[in-house]
Parts: structure tokens; sequence; C-alpha cells
């Protein structure tokens, strides 16, 4: 699946301006090949305790829904982003900020001309593919960053916006570019108060 | 210039932090009781606010002011919200207020976003 890395010396440095919220745990950079290769051990592990690609699509999910629904508070905290008006709005902020600020790329962003709310983010660079070179033997239907998708919708669930996130086009399974597909459903209502049990 | 105290809020209306500086008076009902009004009356006015508005609707409910105290208002898209009272000598203080959001509030779930969500 990944090919030996016969990197370069230099490193590509994330700075993540993770708090200070321990004396051990200020500001710190991380390793871009770092990120890189504990996300592809991450995959190849969830491939080796689910047999089914359906599954481990999911689990990825799942896992990207959690960091997403957190990640969005720092994304607003960082980028003193005004309220959107609009989906497209919101599908160019997606693209043009948060991309760029967690994976320091942009893709663009197409939209669907028979619907209002159905947005394509097309990524010319994946970074977290750097070294896979294809999918292994038996996992044609895995979605390798599904995370992304996860990560995109818990995000948007958080400021009360439902959509349906997936990779229309990936080119690990051998399509020209890869592509997000994203279509907003409804507006969430904002609850007065959880009720406590 | 004077600060009163401070409220934080979660989406669900939980009180994750209140501090008190300089406050003369209290409500004469227990904290928690108090936490729930504070809530009950930010989201009444903010849909009454929307629902009333004679223009287009912008940033929505900011402040309120009586003859002695200010309340200012941040939330964010995510249903954060802080709550300052000041003084009346006060101007509009949102950038305060976004501030202690991203530098008091925001750290939390951002560091926990990698960590507990994969479980």
């Amino acid at each position: 699946m990944s090919r030996p890395g016969n990197r370069r010396p230099e490193c590509h440095k994330i700075d993540w301006h993770l708090p200070a919220i321990s004396s051990s745990a200020s500001a710190h950079s991380m390793n871009r090949d770092l990120f890189v290769l504990t996300y592809g051990a991450l995959v190849a592990q969830l491939c080796k305790d689910y047999e089914k690609d359906e599954d481990v699509n999911n689990y990825l999910d799942k896992m990207g829904y959690g960091i997403g629904i957190r990640l969005v508070e720092d994304f607003l905290a960082r980028s003193c982003v005004k309220k959107c008006h609009s989906y497209s709005e919101i599908a160019d902020l997606i693209a043009q900020v948060a991309f760029k600020m967690y994976l320091g790329i942009t893709p663009s962003v197409t939209r669907n001309e028979s619907s209002r709310n159905e947005f394509s983010l097309i990524l010319d660079k994946n970074p977290l593919v750097e070294f896979v070179e294809e999918l292994p033997a038996g996992r044609s239907s895995l979605c390798y960053c599904n995370l992304l998708c996860g990560v995109i919708r818990g995000a948007l669930e958080m400021i009360h916006l439902t959509a349906d996130v997936t990779f229309l086009q990936d080119r690990l399974k051998g399509d020209k570019v890869t592509e997000i597909g994203i279509t907003f459903l409804k507006k969430l209502e904002e609850k007065k108060c959880r009720r406590k049990k | 210039m004077t600060v009163h105290n401070l409220y934080l809020f979660d989406r669900d209306g939980v009180c994750l932090h209140y501090s008190e500086w300089h406050r003369k008076k209290q409500a004469g009902i227990p904290k928690e009781e108090e936490y729930k009004l504070m809530y009950g009356m930010l989201f009444s006015i903010r849909s009454f606010v929307s629902k009333m508005s004679p223009v287009d609707m912008k940033d929505g409910f900011l402040a309120f002011q009586t003859s002695r105290y200010k309340l200012h208002y941040y939330e964010t898209p995510t249903g954060v919200k802080v709550v300052m009272n000041t003084d009346l000598g006060v101007g509009p203080i949102r950038d305060v207020l976004h501030h202690i959001y991203s530098g008091s509030y925001h750290p939390y779930p951002a560091s926990y976003a990698c960590m507990w969500s994969w479980w």
C-alpha cells in the first residue's frame, strides 16, 4: 500500500498553535510526514480490524465526525470569520480557509447548476495520500480519506447545518481528480436547553 | 471602566464558567437558577430581536443597557455564548468577548478533537 519513504532531510513542519494547557504542552510543531504516516497507519490498522471496506469507511467517517464537532471551535476562534449567508459562502470558506488552515491546500469549489445546495471540492493535491501509490488488493471500495468527510460533516452540524459529504471521485481509485461532494440538507433547529435526565 | 461579571454558556445552555469581580448586588436566587434565567433570557431576546427587526439582521442581539449597567453578548456560530456585565462607560467589546472565547474556551475542545474523538 505504501512505498518506503526516501525522504529528503528537510522537515516540513506544521505549527499547530496548540494551547499551553500544561507546561509541557505549549505550542509545538508537528512534522508533516509524521502526521501523514500516522494517518496511513490508522487506516492500515482499520483494514486489519474490519473485513469490509464499508465498515472501514464508516468508522473513518465516525472518527472524522468526532474530530469535526470539536475542530470547528478551533477554526472559528482562529479564523474570525463572519456569519455566512449562503451555502456557496460556506463551501468557499471550507475550501479556501479551513482546508488551507489545516492541510495547507486550497481545493477549488464547483457548484451543481441544477441544485443550489450541492457543491464539490476538487482536490488537486491531497497531503494525506502522499505516501500512497494505490489501494491494497481487495480494498477497491476503500475511501482512504473518508475521515475528511466526517470532519466536514461534524463541523457543519455544529453550526446547525446537516450535510451529506462523500467522495465522488478518488485518484486512488483511478479517477482523474479527487472530488468531495457536499450536499446541504435541512437546517437544524436550535434547542433552548438540553433536557436534563 | 468596571467589569462586574462574566458568564460562558455552551450550545445546550449549560453554564461552563462564571466569574465575578465587582458585583455589589446578588440576584437572590441560587446560582443554578441564575444561570438558567440568564440563558433563558438570552435565548428569548435573540429570537425576539430577529423576529421584530424592522431591517435585515446582521449580527443580531449585541448588548442591552440599563441606567446602571450594560450587558454585552457574543455568540459563536456553534452556539457558545459569552456574556459580560460592565458599567456604562464601556463601548462595544465583541472583539474582547471573541478573544475570551478563542483564548480561554476554544483550546479545550480543539485539543480534545484528536484525543477523544477516536474512541
